[in-house]
């Protein structure tokens, strides 16, 4: 059973509030704590991840903000700070269906 | 794959214009820069790539695949079934021969996640072992 994410609803969060969440997120996977993460570093070769973890990572971010991150975006989010934007950019878009 | 203590690499030792060089398979040169806490240079023009980075990291994602479809009990063939991907590919995948693209390695953790999840119900719904109770009630 899935829990409704707080973030289902029409107001999309600040920017600030998304970073935040991405990187306690990312702290989760990654032996590196969230306040210790910078927005610039870089999934693969600053924070250590691999693929898999990416992969985790994106699958719990669309969990917690109720998104669908497709293939080709996933691709490009390789900062934490790109994947704040890339999760904003998601928030904004209009719910399909 | 050892001699004495040690991990035997296979390699091969070549000499170009006078220099050494040894030439090994790159999953074992990934493994060997890890485990020596570097960093392989990277081609110029192939920094941002998207995707790029994935290639470096084929024999540690082989590696904690194997060890994830191990955890949670399943065959090679049977996660590939469940993941919907070939048997052949998953093969390639774990041995570090292919780097999955994220669509697949995305199946691959949704099969493992729900075979997880299915065992957990298994384990909590069954009873305990009739003999666990006659050993301890004697």
């Amino acid at each position: 059973m899935r829990l409704e994410s707080e973030f289902s609803g029409t107001t999309v969060p600040g920017r600030d509030r998304v970073l935040g969440d991405v990187k306690q997120i990312i702290s989760e996977f990654v032996d590196v704590a969230a306040d210790r993460i910078r927005e610039t570093d870089d999934l693969l070769n600053d924070l250590g991840c691999d693929s898999l973890d990416i992969v985790e990572v994106t699958m719990e971010l669309e969990e917690h903000f109720d998104i669908s991150v497709p293939d080709e975006l996933q691709e490009r989010l390789r900062t934490v700070g790109g994947i704040a934007d890339g999760v904003l950019q998601l928030l904004s878009q209009p719910q399909g269906g | 794959m050892t001699n004495g203590n040690h991990r035997v690499v296979d390699c091969r030792r070549v000499d170009l214009d006078g220099t050494g060089y040894v030439i090994v398979r790159e999953s074992v040169f990934d493994y060997l820069c890890r485990k020596a806490g570097v960093r392989p240079s990277v081609p110029p023009g192939t920094e941002a790539a998207p995707g790029a980075g994935l290639d470096l990291d084929s024999a540690r994602l082989s590696q904690k695949l194997v060890r994830r479809r191990v955890a949670t009990g399943l065959s090679q063939a049977e996660l590939a079934r469940r993941a919907a991907i070939r048997p052949e590919t998953l093969n390639r995948i774990e041995r570090g021969r292919t780097t999955p693209d994220f669509a697949t390695i995305r199946k691959l953790v949704l099969a493992m996640g729900a075979a997880e999840r299915s065992r957990v119900r298994v384990d909590v719904s069954e009873p305990p072992a009739k003999e666990h109770d006659d050993a301890t009630g004697k």
